[in-house]
């Protein structure tokens, strides 16, 4: 007997990689989140901006996580090495979206170089390797600031230029059509034959090579395309905020994306967005939960620790109860939905004893 | 010599504390598969805890118990709770959860304990100074370095030579197996994790007695990884070797570059070991969780 999941994947006959009902999705949440975030005010613009800018990175985390199955945690330090190389890149001449493309180049050779002794074995290696990389780049991105910019850290010139509910708005735009290109592209390397090898070797990496498949090189694969987008998303966030300083990239914010893509769901894509948003504007509706619980829990340390225990105990609770996200919450939900009205549809009778 | 013996002397120190660290990490490896991001919140909240109950007036034998039962019951805790639900579950499920579990007790632990730094002394050790070959060094400090090594080595011994040990390996390489020889395979790991908090914890009081510890010591537990790459991930013989390299590296770094540079050498010796030496030196050939 077909599951339900086969028999709704068997029935369409859409595009494999480009499937009409993903193309429109992202279609109308692009123009959804733009027109969203045309109605906000700038602060709430601004707080929107950076939720979109988080997107791109639980989206490649979905399909390093989710779909090829290796637990990395250098997505804070991957986002350092795009923010930083763009810094550079700007102080040595080259123009803004010159810059970003070359920081999203430099994430990818950071990536191949830890990549590539952690994964040619089986196991928790990456786990390791990417520790070890989260440090050595916080390190060398520390002395750069220290030796160039002092404490404080870069301030980067503004790229957009105008008032800034002018700017703001043209970065809206910019950045939704890039996550939307870069929804597109992950969607596609998520379905289809591609995604279809790297869920074998997640499952049963050690059969892959009967079927001609490298398991090593596939997830070097992974991992490179998806420290090219935390780069590409390190850069953009470093013009749009216009300041780039090392305390925005500690192990804090690593668990901070794991907690977008656990919540939503690892491997779905729709997952992905929704966890980062959510995720992304919690510190502004958490101080508030906190205010109304405690009027002492407005001062910064203690809201800051506490929302280090809530990202925590999010991705534990999810891990244990709900391991595959809102987006399986709301699978099952669908079709538990869909099985009630195929069943009303076969027998209008209710039969009894099943 | 003098340099030397101060060398070697840091050597001892960082050292054993590292290798206690490491033990713990190879012990969860082998028991459960799983790379423990929590173990530096294992290792500081004992000692935080002891600090804090010798400050309130408890003779410091019975804080010590009470921080290190702690310690090992949020790990058992955390091993029923929530690991023993994620098997059969994509394999990186629990090391997600090991650095969730991490940032809650960094939340609570920045809340309970705020940022000061804590400082204990043990009672029945001299307050005094040795000099050796034209160095000073604190009594205590010597006393912890040979402590922590010695029961690095005791631990490793039971897990090689005793029937418990034995088990514990066995039941890590093939649970299904061990289960059929009558070894209670999930009590077993429960016990390995409560095993590698009290391990953790002792490293922490030990690095509490010679210098202060605070919440951002935690990292200084994410160091034993390079060890325990050198050893070979889930060799109990490595954690000791590598431990003991990896502090000679850090106590080099230490004289030679400066402070600062010991996180940076000791990771890319880690990235550069995987490279040369992927299974360590004493490591099982290919490691996969079953």
């Amino acid at each position: 007997m077909p599951t339900k999941h086969s028999s709704r994947r068997e029935s369409r006959t859409e595009h494999p990689f480009f499937p009409a009902r993903r193309m429109i999705g992202i279609g109308v949440f692009a123009v959804v989140a733009i027109l969203i975030g045309l109605g906000l005010n700038l602060s709430w613009q601004a707080s929107l901006l950076f939720a979109l800018l988080a997107c791109m990175g639980s989206v490649s985390l979905t399909l390093l996580m989710g779909t090829a199955g290796q637990f990395s945690i250098a997505n804070a330090g991957l986002l350092a090495v795009g923010a930083f190389s763009s810094v550079w890149f700007i102080s040595i001449g080259i123009p803004f979206p010159a810059d970003v493309l070359l920081a999203l180049a430099a994430a990818g050779l950071v990536g191949l170089i830890v990549g590539v002794p952690a994964l040619r074995l089986r196991g928790l290696y990456l786990a390791i390797a990417t520790l070890a990389a989260h440090f050595i780049i916080y390190f060398v991105v520390q002395q750069y600031q220290v030796r160039a910019a002092g404490p404080a850290g870069f301030v980067l010139p503004m790229v957009v230029p105008g008032k800034l509910a002018q700017a703001q708005a043209v970065w809206l735009v910019i950045i939704v059509v890039v996550l939307a290109v870069i929804l597109v592209l992950v969607g596609a390397l998520m379905s289809g034959r591609t995604g279809r090898t790297w869920k074998m070797i997640r499952d049963h990496e050690e059969v892959v090579a009967v079927f001609g498949i490298n398991a090593t090189r596939w997830k070097l694969g992974a991992f490179v395309i998806s420290s090219m987008i935390l780069g590409l998303q390190g850069g953009l966030m470093a013009h749009f905020s216009g300041l780039v300083s090392t305390e925005g990239f500690d192990l804090h914010v690593a668990i901070i994306y794991l907690a977008m893509v656990v919540v939503g769901g690892l491997g779905s894509l729709p997952g992905a967005v929704i966890g980062a948003l959510l995720i992304s504007l919690m510190p502004d509706i958490i101080p508030a939960l906190i205010r109304l619980v405690s009027p002492a829990g407005s001062s910064p340390v203690l809201g800051a620790n506490i929302s280090t225990i809530i990202y925590g105990a999010l991705i534990l609770v999810f891990v244990v109860f709900a391991p595959k996200g809102i987006a399986g919450i709301v699978r099952r939900a669908s079709d538990a939905v869909s099985r009630r009205r195929e069943s009303r549809a076969a027998s209008p009778t209710p039969t009894t004893g099943a | 010599m003098t340099t030397f013996v101060v060398f070697l002397m840091s050597t001892l120190s960082l050292g054993g504390t590292l290798t206690l660290i490491a033990l713990g990490l190879v012990l969860i490896m082998r028991a459960t598969g799983v790379f423990n991001f929590a173990q530096g919140q294992f290792m500081i909240l004992p000692a935080l805890i002891t600090a804090q109950l010798s400050m309130h007036g408890w003779p410091f034998w019975v804080s010590l118990a009470l921080g290190l039962i702690f310690g090992a019951g949020i790990a058992a805790l955390f091993y029923r709770f929530v690991l023993e639900r994620t098997v059969g579950i994509n394999h990186i499920y629990p090391v997600i959860a090991t650095l969730a579990f991490a940032s809650v007790l960094d939340g609570v632990m920045g809340i309970v304990f705020g940022t000061q730094s804590y400082s204990l002394t043990i009672p029945g050790v001299p307050d005094t100074t040795v000099t050796l070959a034209g160095a000073q060094f604190t009594v205590i400090s010597i006393v912890m370095a040979v402590g922590s090594l010695l029961l690095a080595v005791i631990v490793a011994a039971v897990l090689r030579y005793t029937r418990v040990g034995t088990r514990v390996l066995s039941a890590g390489q093939d649970p299904l197996l061990a289960s059929l020889s009558a070894v209670n395979v999930r009590r077993v790991f429960l016990i390995s994790w409560a095993i590698a908090a009290v391990l953790a914890g002792l490293a922490g009081v030990a690095y509490a007695s010679t210098t202060v510890i605070n919440p951002t010591v935690v990292s200084m537990a994410l160091l034993a990884a390079p060890a325990m790459v050198i050893g070979g991930l889930d060799s109990i013989e490595g954690a000791l070797v590598g431990g003991i390299a990896i502090g000679a590296v850090q106590a080099a770094t230490a004289t030679f570059l400066g402070g600062e540079y010991i996180d940076v050498v000791s990771y890319v010796i880690l990235l550069v070991a995987l490279q040369l030496f992927p299974n360590g030196i004493f490591g099982t050939k290919q490691i996969v969780r079953a």
